[in-house]
């Protein structure tokens, strides 16, 4: 018995570390698997010498390097969350390795998750870096380290701990001085000798720091010695959004009060456990109410981004998490519909609130809608306003994603700007993520022959009006697409598009001007079903109008069930809510004019 | 220890051995011509420029051979890059001053050199200024990380003066100085918390709020006085759009403009009807090296301005200006007229000599930088005459520029490389005003840096010498109140 008590309380520490992260690691793959997919696309890194030497040589520049050279695997499914969670498990085993010389005490060993599991529930948002789970996990490891040398004597300790304090302050930031805070509280609670002359490593970064942003290195004392420098520069720092130095600081803190407690009782450790698993799940629970609604929408983004990107469009137009409220959401949804030539066929299927469920106009100035337009843009042959919305997004995100680095390919390669669209080329082929899909395109560059018979570059290249001196999106989506429907009458997306927007407006002026003027015409040799249902909608009265602009008679008929329908409807007083009880006609433009 | 000292000995020995060239001999010549970049042959180049690195394009080992009177200095490629080691560089520079050095590039084929047709760089004893201020921006105006930087032409040291990761990564706009001088400076900075104009003199920071009721918009293009004390500005509100389909893919605008002129000494901007029209926007200006002339674009104001954006044609005007008094002059001469020549004009800089100004003309607007058909002009002054400077326009955009103290250097903005990065090409201007065939900024691997680098060269500035300010002193200057312009009425 007392072999198997000795052997658990050898393996209880390790298991607990490999449970704790292969807990988190299932977790994360089953909650937040599009979060790193999307942090991948949300960086570029050049492989290229000169450029990680620029990285790694900034403030704090390993970190982010490290940071970034992980993420760029994200790519793959699982590795955002595998790596994520060996980097948390590993900071907690590091941690654990530190902090138990102060005081065995297994039962604080749960906590050591803490930290990270902080970080991981920060990165569900968009706005944190990487570089901040790696610069903890380099913390635990400097921390670790430095305990090697607790029994050395006090100079040598010293000498170590100021040369440790200074590197990691260097080479991954802030993070430093949290270890130095730390460093003083372990030989605190060590009785190390002269432990009070730690404060020269605190000494020595506040010289460090204030060195750094005297001369312009870095921004302010903020950034230099704060949790800022791990977030992006507009994210408002809150007292949660700090938390993670805070736990780490109140670990180590626990750790020094059991120290100087000769034994904790049994139920001591069963109530010390319970406190953490409370406090853990209570700040897990805050976090999550906190930002739940936040992060739907923000999650529900970051799997439409990966799938646009992916060209998965039926996951898309059968995403149960999309909001129909929010226009992005549905610029996605009819966007993949149309990807699959479905946009007129099922328009009426999903939920649609005007013209901005289609085209959301009014953006906003973030990179993430900038990004998705300039590549409905593209879809629909509007080139121009595709480069200047990726070079918009550009301006958010230095040096740019791989999908605005992307756009800047084809938008050149269609206007034959091939000596840019090279350069771009380039820097792609120097990433690990999209050094094929640059080779591809090397074969365009100063090759028209080729451009043109590509069936996406030929037709965006036909699509492209007369050259002039007019501004694009200057009067409005809808006059932009006949611009470049009138250029090419064979660019369908544009049509159907264009139909979409001119139903959704319920504008009947604009439709009647429209089939009147294009009937007929390349631009609009036949009447999509829809646009039937729309014409007899304003011409109910008028069947040979109909007939002579090309409603079919299966429209006609069907137009009578429905008119039939709704009248006995209105007859039986049933018009609370109508179109429950016109399931047949969901795919209708009637339905979506009730 | 002992064993150390003989391993780093022997390391440094090898390092030695492994730098210094083993010069070669060259069998015969192909009679080819080599191709390199940056095109540095048969240049003039200044007697103080940092030594004219340049790759060969092409597969190979290859050697330079640069010779000169007295001086022969060899050079092995590095993958087809001749990095020119400094101080030899300097001393074979210095043995050649007024004349030319002959660089001879061999390839090594089997055991035998073969040389390609030499080409020259004559030594120019006129210097240029030794640095050179810009503003590095990733282009079509758009930013995250911009930053006004300043490049030692003797060297290949690059300097920020100020960047933006200072202040929450705002917009930097244009830099001035007054006469070359790098002591004193002024830019924009369009940031949430740090809104306003630099002043900076001799290191100290001053914040200027230089929107007052009476102008339409914080000062914008500025240009100094000759004697320091004034600087004449635009203050614009400026738009940008893009085309459906144009060689110049977008174009950025004035909707409004009025030009101002800012008292330095007496901390007020003044100006008349003839700079401040609302009947015509006024822009670009600047003053001549006497410091008697003022001169600014001028456009009519147009009807529906982007849909008739051809229609916005600049025309160059000119008032004296009193520098004792203050006093804008009332009479305007119109040195260029848009009306009557059909294109547009922008960028009036006159050499500190005096003797010629060099322009800008776009077929309309001012935004000359994305216009493809942007070249650079001489304009005699007393006839009115263009004449385009045909050695350093191409098929792409020529633009900005600047003139060197000694006003036989100037520096221009070109995309002739790629269509979308400027960068900057330097000429030199004898006394006759003919001017040379330009080369590129030069840089310790040119191929490499102009490959990769995703910022384009804005607003070359030559400057004589180091401008001294601490990026951190601007930041938290600017971060605070500033100082209010008042408007003389």
């Amino acid at each position: 018995m007392e072999k198997i008590t000795s052997i658990i309380a050898k393996i209880i520490a390790p298991l607990t570390i490999v449970a704790g992260a292969l807990l988190l690691g299932l977790h994360l793959q089953a909650e937040q698997a599009y979060m790193f997919f999307y942090r991948e696309a949300q960086q570029l890194l050049f492989l290229e010498w000169d450029y990680i030497w620029d990285l790694m040589t900034q403030f704090g520049g390993v970190g982010i390097t490290i940071a970034q050279s992980l993420v760029q695997f994200f790519i793959h499914p699982g590795v955002g969350a595998t790596v994520t969670a060996l980097l948390a498990g590993t900071s907690a085993a590091l941690l654990w390795l530190a902090l138990r010389k102060m005081c065995n005490c297994k039962a604080l060993l749960p906590l050591l998750f803490a930290p990270a599991l902080m970080w991981a529930l920060y990165l569900a948002t968009a706005y944190y870096h990487y570089d901040g789970l790696v610069a903890l996990t380099a913390m635990a490891l400097v921390l670790w380290v430095y305990t090697l040398f607790v029994e050395a004597g006090y100079k040598l300790r010293l000498a170590m701990g100021a040369l440790l304090s200074v590197t990691l302050y260097l080479l991954f930031g802030p993070v430093g001085l949290l270890f130095v805070v730390c460093a003083l509280l372990f030989d605190l609670a060590k009785r190390s000798e002269k432990w009070y002359l730690d404060l020269i490593y605190v000494a020595l970064l506040l010289v460090a720091g204030s060195y750094l942003v005297s001369n312009g290195k870095v921004a302010d004392f903020e950034t230099a010695y704060g949790t800022k420098f791990y977030y992006e520069f507009y994210v408002e720092l809150t007292p949660l959004l700090n938390a993670w130095w805070w736990i780490v600081l109140a670990i180590v803190a626990a750790f020094l009060a059991l120290s100087f407690v000769k034994s904790i009782p049994a139920w001591g450790s069963a109530l010390t456990y319970v406190v953490l698993a409370l406090a853990v799940a209570g700040l897990y629970i805050q976090r999550h109410d906190v930002e739940k609604k936040e992060k739907e929408n923000i999650y529900t983004y970051m799997q439409l981004y990966h799938n646009i990107v992916n060209e998965q469009w039926e996951e898309i137009t059968s995403n149960r998490n999309v909001n129909y409220q929010i226009p992005l959401h549905s610029n996605c949804v009819n966007f993949a519909l149309s990807k699959q030539g479905l946009l007129l066929d099922k328009l009426f299927l999903y939920p649609q609130n005007g013209l901005v469920s289609l085209f959301n106009e009014n953006m906003g100035t973030f990179v993430e809608e900038h990004s998705i337009y300039s590549e409905i843009y593209y879809h629909l042959g509007i080139v121009s306003q595709t480069l200047e919305l990726s070079l918009a997004a550009m301006a958010g995100s230095y040096p740019g994603t791989p999908l605005l680095l992307q756009q800047f390919v084809r938008s050149r390669v269609v206007m034959g700007d091939y000596d840019l669209a090279g350069k771009f080329v380039y820097r792609l082929s120097k990433t690990y993520g999209y050094r094929d899909w640059a080779l591809r395109q090397q074969g365009f560059l100063h090759n028209d022959a080729a451009v043109e018979a590509d069936a996406e570059y030929g037709l965006k290249r036909r699509t492209l009006p007369e050259l002039s001196s007019e501004f694009v999106s200057l009067n409005g989506f809808v006059y932009d697409l006949m611009k470049v429907l009138t250029a090419n009458p064979e660019n369908n997306v544009a049509r159907e598009y264009a139909i979409a927007a001119l139903l959704l407006n319920k504008n009947f002026d604009d439709i009647r001007y429209f089939v009147e003027e294009y009937y007929g015409t390349p631009i609009l040799p036949t009447l999509h079903e829809r646009l039937q249902e729309a014409v007899i909608t304003y011409a109910e009265k008028d069947m040979d109008y109909c007939r002579r602009y090309g409603v079919s008679e299966q429209t006609i008929s069907r137009f009578a069930q429905f008119r039939q329908k709704v009248l006995t409807l209105r007859h039986q007083r049933q018009t609370a809510n109508p179109k429950s009880q016109l399931p047949e006609f969901r795919d209708t433009f009637w339905f979506y004019m009730l | 220890m002992k064993t150390l000292l003989k391993l780093i000995l022997v390391a440094l020995t090898l390092q030695f051995v492994a730098c210094s060239t083993p010069e070669i001999t060259i069998s015969r010549s192909t009679g080819e011509q080599v191709e390199i970049f940056p095109d540095y042959k048969d240049i003039i180049i200044p007697c103080n420029i940092a030594p004219m690195n340049f790759t060969v394009t092409g597969e190979g080992n290859y050697h330079l051979i640069i010779s000169g009177s007295g001086e022969q200095l060899q050079v092995r490629a590095e993958n087809g890059l001749f990095d020119i080691p400094i101080k030899e560089w300097r001393r074979v520079m210095d043995a050649n001053v007024g004349g030319k050095l002959e660089f001879t590039v061999a390839r090594e084929e089997g055991s035998e050199w073969l040389s390609y047709e030499p080409f020259t760089m004559e030594v120019s004893p006129d210097p240029i200024d030794s640095h050179l201020a810009y503003r590095l921006l990733p282009p079509a105006e758009q930013w995250l990380k911009i930053g006004i930087f300043q490049r030692n032409l003797e060297t290949f040291e690059q300097k920020a003066i100020f960047e933006n990761k200072l202040t929450d990564y705002n917009c930097i706009n244009c830099h001035s100085f007054p006469n070359r001088n790098p002591d004193k400076m002024i830019f924009h900075l369009r940031a949430k918390d740090a809104n306003g104009t630099a002043y900076i003199e001799n290191g100290e920071v001053t914040k200027l709020n230089t929107k007052t009721p009476e102008t339409i918009s914080s000062l914008v293009y500025p240009y100094w006085h000759p004697s320091e004390r004034y600087i004449v500005v635009s203050t614009n509100i400026i738009y940008q759009s893009y085309y459906y389909h144009s060689e110049d893919r977008m174009e950025v605008y004035d909707e409004k403009s009025d030009v101002v002129v800012y008292d330095v000494e007496k901390g007020e901007i003044f100006t008349n009807d003839k700079l401040s029209s609302p009947d015509a926007m006024e822009t670009l200006p600047t003053f001549s090296p006497d410091g008697k002339s003022l001169y600014f674009c001028t456009a009519d104001n147009v009807e529906q301005l982007a849909h008739n954006i051809d229609k916005l044609k600049y025309s160059l005007c000119r008032v004296d200006f009193d520098a004792e008094t203050g006093t804008i002059g009332e009479k305007v001469d119109t040195v260029f007229n848009a009306k009557t020549d059909g294109r547009s004009i922008s960028f009036p800089r006159i050499s500190p000599d005096g003797k010629r100004m060099v322009v800008v003309l776009v077929r309309y607007g001012n935004w000359s930088i994305n216009h493809k058909d942007s070249d650079l002009y001489t304009l005699d002054l007393e006839t009115g005459e263009l004449q385009p400077i045909d050695v350093l326009n191409t098929e792409e955009v020529e633009s900005y520029h600047s003139w060197s103290t000694n006003s036989r250097w100037m520096v221009f903005s070109s995309r002739r490389d790629d269509r979308l990065y400027t960068r900057p090409y330097f000429t030199y201007v004898s006394e006759d005003g003919t001017f040379h065939k330009p080369f590129l900024l030069p840089q310790r691997d040119p191929l490499t840096h102009y490959r990769d680098i995703l910022y384009a060269y804005n607003i070359p500035e030559l400057i004589s010498g180091e401008v001294q300010v601490n990026p951190h002193e601007i930041a938290t200057v600017m971060a605070g109140e500033g100082e209010n312009l008042q408007f003389r009425k």
